[in-house]
């Protein structure tokens, strides 16, 4: 007479045998650094640092792009790197001295993206950056706030965003 | 409105998206339908016989899925076995991994014996080679079928099915645990939370089960039964009960404590999340969802009209609950840790985590469903 649970039991001693060899296995798959620091693997410190940054400086732009310069200098945005808008330093051109994989977006020239320093929010210090109530500003001077279609960058020059 | 005042200048981005509404929402239909076959298994619910092994199917098809939204949220998924390597007991998704594991087992086993007489009759007349290795190396070399057999595989089943019911529960539970214990967000910190996320999930898993049911059952691959409608949608209109009463106690509870949270929770409910809360899944969702149930009780004879009712209650149940998943995870995302300020969440087509991966990730345990059913055929076999 042949067990009527050999089948479940078949099964089981498969599922226990898994379980055993991941046990066995794991002294083996923990990261060498892990528990340095505390409950994490050590090493992520390191490969974080050691990482290229994407965004690499204004400087490195001047050194080719000088269209801009003058009124830059003299504007309000003088202090903002120009990754800040430009967030990819060739914009789409793979064969730019600078083209970074990742990073292949042309500028966001929505009022969103002006939005995230210029519209008017309590907790922001008050005067600088310049902060609006973007749809009162629009209303004010004519414009409709509901199309979405009107960019800032309509009356204001980006790079010197005085009018 | 893109942002409205009182955002700390910190909080203007909304960091779980799209496919942390999705992760619940497949778990969620895992473990409907996995109660959707433990209704017959366990419940002895006899008149359920004929969809408890697809629904089991469905249940690992989506199973197989739950993790996906996860590592494409996360990126780096070489790593994602390190939560179970080196766990902690902090850490809740630690938590999930073996609660995940411990499911999954349970799941292939069950499915593996309620399939094991077809194994065996597929051995025995396989042709041969890699077809009958396969068959072979799934009746793990045990070709006894016989009366005996039968009653010891029908305990196991049962014993698995039992042990499977915890299980689902516990999976989608934590789902509903995690955002629960978040203190720092008034629309997520509530223990109605786990059961709001359960009785959800029951609720989706079962639609799901009734759509498919009626359409593989009219396409002749499972068997036909008014009796086992009746009885998936009668389960339907009592999930539905019991995820309205907790979702209503925890609206109610906001209000009439009138906490600081009501400020806030008030505002994103007449302003923020009206279309998507109020209107779709409260509207759409539960009224003409718990309407249609309702009434559905009550037709006796009219097949034909039962059947289109179902049809359209079980679409708009698990509409609701994907609302229900966008309005808590993106809902509580909206509103600044000042508790005053708003955002908005903008989603986009070809994103990492954009529309069309969600629509993709959530099409994709079809393509299991469709698998596995060419493997184990899912009426009862007749040998």
């Amino acid at each position: 007479m042949v067990d009527p649970y050999l089948y479940i039991k078949r099964a089981m001693i498969i599922v226990v045998a898994i379980i055993i060899m991941g046990l066995g296995v794991r002294p083996f798959l923990i990261p060498a650094s892990f528990g340095q620091y505390g409950e994490f693997r050590g090493d992520h410190l390191y490969e974080e640092q050691a990482r290229d940054p994407i965004h690499q400086g204004s400087d490195v732009c001047a050194g080719c792009h000088d269209e801009n310069a003058g009124a830059i200098a003299d504007g309000g945005h003088a202090k903002v790197p120009c990754e800040t808008c430009h967030f990819q330093p060739y914009a789409g051109d793979e064969n730019h001295p600078n083209a970074h994989p990742e990073v292949t977006n042309a500028p966001d020239r929505s009022r969103d993206a002006c939005a995230i320093c210029h519209q008017y929010l309590f907790s922001r210090p008050e005067g600088f950056p310049r902060q609006e109530d973007m749809a009162l500003h629009m209303e004010n001077n004519g414009a409709d706030p509901t199309d979405s279609e009107i960019g800032c960058i309509e009356c204001h020059n980006p790079h010197s965003p005085g009018m | 409105m893109t942002y409205s005042e009182y955002l700390y200048p910190n909080d203007i981005h909304i960091f779980w998206s799209l496919m942390i509404v999705t992760y619940p929402f497949i778990t969620g239909l895992v473990a409907g339908a996995f109660i959707a076959s433990a209704l017959y298994h366990v419940f002895g619910r006899e008149e359920m016989k004929p969809v408890s092994r697809f629904a089991l199917l469905v249940s690992l098809s989506f199973m197989l899925c739950v993790t996906l939204p996860l590592l494409v949220h996360l990126g780096h998924p070489e790593r994602s076995f390190n939560i179970m390597i080196t766990p902690h007991w902090h850490s809740a998704i630690a938590g999930f991994g073996f609660i995940y594991s411990f499911y999954l087992i349970v799941l292939i086993l069950e499915i593996l014996v309620s399939y094991r007489e077809d194994i065996v009759h597929n051995y025995r007349f396989s042709g041969g080679g890699v077809q009958r290795m396969f068959w072979g190396v799934l009746a793990l070399g045990v070709t006894d079928i016989n009366e005996e057999t039968r009653k010891a595989d029908r305990k196991v089943i049962n014993v698995l099915a039992l042990l499977g019911i915890p299980a689902a529960c516990t999976l989608h539970g934590y789902v509903g645990f995690l955002f629960g214990s978040l203190k720092s967000n008034p629309w997520w910190s509530t223990p109605l939370m786990p059961q709001v996320f359960l009785l959800s999930a029951i609720l989706s898993g079962l639609a799901l089960v009734i759509l498919l049911y009626i359409w593989f059952s009219n396409k002749g691959i499972l068997t036909r039964s008014f009796e086992c409608l009746r009885s998936l949608c009668f389960f339907l209109w009592l999930s539905m009960l019991g995820y309205v009463i907790s979702e209503g106690l925890e609206i109610l509870f906001f209000f009439y404590e009138s906490s600081d949270a009501w400020v806030v929770i008030s505002t994103l409910l007449a302003d923020w999340l009206w279309e998507t809360f109020v209107i779709m899944q409260l509207g759409i969702g539960v009224v003409v969802s718990f309407v249609l149930l309702t009434i559905m009780i009550f037709i006796k004879e009219n097949e034909a009209l039962y059947t289109r009712l179902a049809i359209i209650a079980s679409v708009t149940s698990i509409f609701e609950v994907w609302m229900m998943r966008w309005n808590v995870i993106i809902g509580g995302q909206l509103f600044s840790k000042s508790g005053v300020g708003f955002r908005a969440f903008n989603v986009e087509w070809l994103e990492k985590e954009g529309i069309l991966m969600t629509i993709g990730l959530t099409l994709l345990p079809f393509l299991f469903l469709y698998i596995l059913m060419k493997i184990f055929p899912p009426r009862e076999a007749a040998h």
